[in-house]
């Protein structure tokens, strides 16, 4: 018996996405709904389990929590890196770690909804209209306004394009961008420090790394102009928390919309919840029908590949395929003689 | 003295909109931030007005109304046309109607919020995040998706350039629109019911008139897919309330996007406001510092021109020459 484990299906549509039943039948397949925190609880929950599905950084593997699962063969995550995963320790230990490819489309979308959000004030009316009243403000139009893109890749090529398409300047920069790449991607290649003065809005589309983990800092936000708006979809340790939350209470700029924090969820009482020029949304991301369906199709397709033998397609760890922990598989009776 | 009113300046910016110091001496300006409803108090506080700004359609002037207005020698609008304007009884009257223009990208930029938010339920997020409530949900994509645009006019154009940008596949329908036309703005011309039909998001965007109201009925929406959305920066009355409604509670429509009603401001209690899969916004589609500069500076001008004598912009240029002086 082979076991797989979907992690932090908290829709209960994980079996539903992906035909699950394609798989020998020796293959167990059991999704969980619930998420959970303790490392006791969660090493208790996937005891037993050859293949653990993480659904994103949901569920962080440190190397702690990877210590504690010596049954543990493969672990699959939805999407193209997980940076909750620690890597180094799980080749050590023996364990593949794959991907899933999952498409950058809905988290660009989710940062025009987002900016568009902040820009005409619209929680503030939606919520006006529940309760009997108007409107209560004027909006501010993106055609004409300069957009300062930090980071061109997957989502930030995606971003650059509508924001033509809404008749933006665009300006750019991330710390491998040249003004060739730039042009590519029809923007206009900056200094940080320039893009950081001149944008109407700043949004952040970069990986986390030592790079830019802390990238905007106290100095940055102070360059950014007050009308401006900062956007964070990318991750909450890009930007300084504390100093987020202190430029926005002084108003040193106009606004901050934000799908990503330094801890998620969200702690209550957290100081972000009481800004009123701060818009904060539950890390929705790329989180889309679609992208759950290629996140379980690939998880699948991962999983068959592992039991033909084949190497699945996106391995995050390449050097442990020569060391890997393999998978057991009863051998089938033998045909009784004669 | 030259009497100036200027109504329904609820979002209190009239003032800050236009450079109200270039009317010459001899200029009374009144500005008014509350929204009267009864026409008596209408015609009370315009009884000795000379000119009168119209903010679009919020406040009516029909022919009872205008009647009772026998000072009134401009009604300076804003907005290319209003149809809340009894244009024929003004121009007997011997009263001159001006108006301004009304370009921008204000109500496509607004239209997309509204789909992506009924589509990734954004106010619910919103709210409850507030609240201290970390809830995610699985929403819906515009990328891949084929959106229907009733209606392929100067927003609609828009509308379907960057929908493509989003990576959405424009489908177009009006009366008159033409193959090439559709094709002009990178979408494909259908019939009303192949589009409701094929689309995923079906968004309004053609004009209110007797052809349009109540164009999508029961009948229109059942036609639709069961996953797709519908989103109304139009006019109110283009949609079948009550239909959309029973639609939305049955579940035969995902959702619907909506920034206009049959009566604005929407009354407390609408049914529209207890259904979870919509989004509702107070006719915003034009409520942007750029717009209401360009309404309020438009109009300053409109009047300056009146005083001067050589009206500009004018609706009914019939009433030019028997139009009341000052």
């Amino acid at each position: 018996m082979i076991r797989v484990a979907l992690l932090d299906d908290y829709q209960n549509i994980a079996l539903k996405m992906a035909d699950w039943h394609t798989l020998p039948d020796d293959v167990q397949v059991q999704a969980f709904q619930d998420h959970l925190t303790d490392p006791d609880a969660i090493v208790a929950r996937l005891r037993g389990f050859d293949i653990v599905m993480a659904m994103r950084e949901r569920t962080p593997f440190p190397r702690a929590l990877l210590e504690r699962l010596p049954e543990l063969k493969c672990l699959s995550s939805a999407g193209v890196r997980n940076a909750a995963i620690d890597l180094e320790a799980a080749t050590a230990l023996g364990i593949l770690v794959c991907g899933a490819y999952s498409s950058p489309a809905p988290t660009a979308e989710l940062t025009w909804a987002i900016i568009l959000s902040m820009l005409r004030n619209v929680p503030a009316e939606v919520q006006a209209v529940r309760q009997g009243r108007w409107q209560t403000g004027l909006g501010v139009e993106l055609n004409g306004k300069t957009l300062g893109l930090l980071g061109a890749g997957r989502i930030g090529t995606r971003v650059a394009r509508v924001a033509r398409a809404f008749e933006m300047r665009v300006l750019a920069w991330s710390p491998h961008l040249t003004p060739e790449r730039a042009r590519e991607a029809d923007a206009e290649y900056a200094s940080l420090d320039d893009l950081l003065r001149a944008a109407d809005v700043v949004t952040i589309h970069l990986k986390l790394g030592e790079g830019t983990r802390g990238l905007l800092g106290a100095r940055e936000l102070a360059l950014l102009r007050p009308e401006a708006y900062l956007v964070n979809t990318s991750r909450g340790p890009i930007v300084d928390e504390a100093a987020l939350v202190e430029a926005l209470r002084r108003r040193s700029f106009a606004g901050a919309a934000l799908d990503v924090f330094d801890e998620e969820p969200l702690p209550a009482g957290h100081p972000l919840l009481t800004l009123d020029n701060a818009q904060l949304t539950p890390h929705l991301g790329g989180h889309t029908h679609d992208n759950r369906r290629r996140g379980y199709g690939g998880t699948l397709e991962n999983i068959k590949a592992l039991l033909e033998g084949r190497e699945p397609e996106l391995v995050f760890n390449p050097e442990v395929l020569p060391r890997r922990r393999p998978l057991a598989r009863a051998v089938p009776a033998a045909p009784p003689a004669g | 003295m030259i009497r100036i009113a200027l109504l329904d300046d609820t979002l209190r910016i009239a003032r800050a909109s236009a450079d109200w110091s270039r009317l010459p001496a001899g200029c009374d300006l009144a500005v008014w931030e509350d929204h009267l409803a009864d026409e008596d108090a209408v015609a009370e506080r315009l009884r000795e007005v000379d000119i009168v700004m119209a903010l679009r359609e919020r406040t009516p002037f029909p022919r009872a109304l205008l009647e009772r207005l026998p000072r009134l020698k401009l009604i300076a609008s804003a907005g290319r046309r209003n149809a809340a304007i009894d244009l024929a009884a003004c121009t007997e009257l011997g009263i001159t109607v001006s108006g301004t223009a009304n370009t921008g990208r204000s109500a496509m930029e607004l239209t997309f919020w509204l789909m992506m938010a009924v589509m990734r339920r954004l106010p619910a997020h919103h709210q409850e995040l507030r609240g201290g409530v970390w809830r995610q949900s699985v929403g819906d994509q515009l990328n891949g998706r084929t959106l229907g645009i009733v209606g392929l006019g100067y927003i609609g154009a828009q509308v379907a350039q960057v929908g493509r940008a989003f990576e959405m596949t424009p489908l177009a329908w009006s009366r008159h629109l033409t193959a090439e036309r559709a094709a002009e703005h990178g979408a494909r011309r259908v019939e009303l019911d192949e589009l409701l039909a094929q689309s995923d998001v079906v968004t309004l965007h053609c004009q209110l008139n007797d052809a349009s109201r109540g164009l999508i009925g029961a009948r229109e929406l059942a036609l639709m897919k069961p996953t797709a959305y519908l989103v109304n920066t139009a006019r109110g009355p283009i949609v079948d309330q009550a239909a959309l409604v029973a639609a939305l509670e049955r579940g035969a429509i995902a959702g619907a996007g909506l920034d206009v009603f049959d009566e604005e401001p929407l009354p407390p209690g609408t049914p529209l406001a207890a259904l979870d899969n919509v989004v509702l916004t107070p006719h915003l589609g034009g409520i942007t510092t750029d717009r209401y500069r360009m309404y309020y500076g438009e109009t300053l001008e409109n009047i300056l021109a009146f005083l001067a004598d050589e009206p500009l912009r004018v609706m009914n240029p019939e009433v030019l020459p028997r139009r009341r002086g000052l």
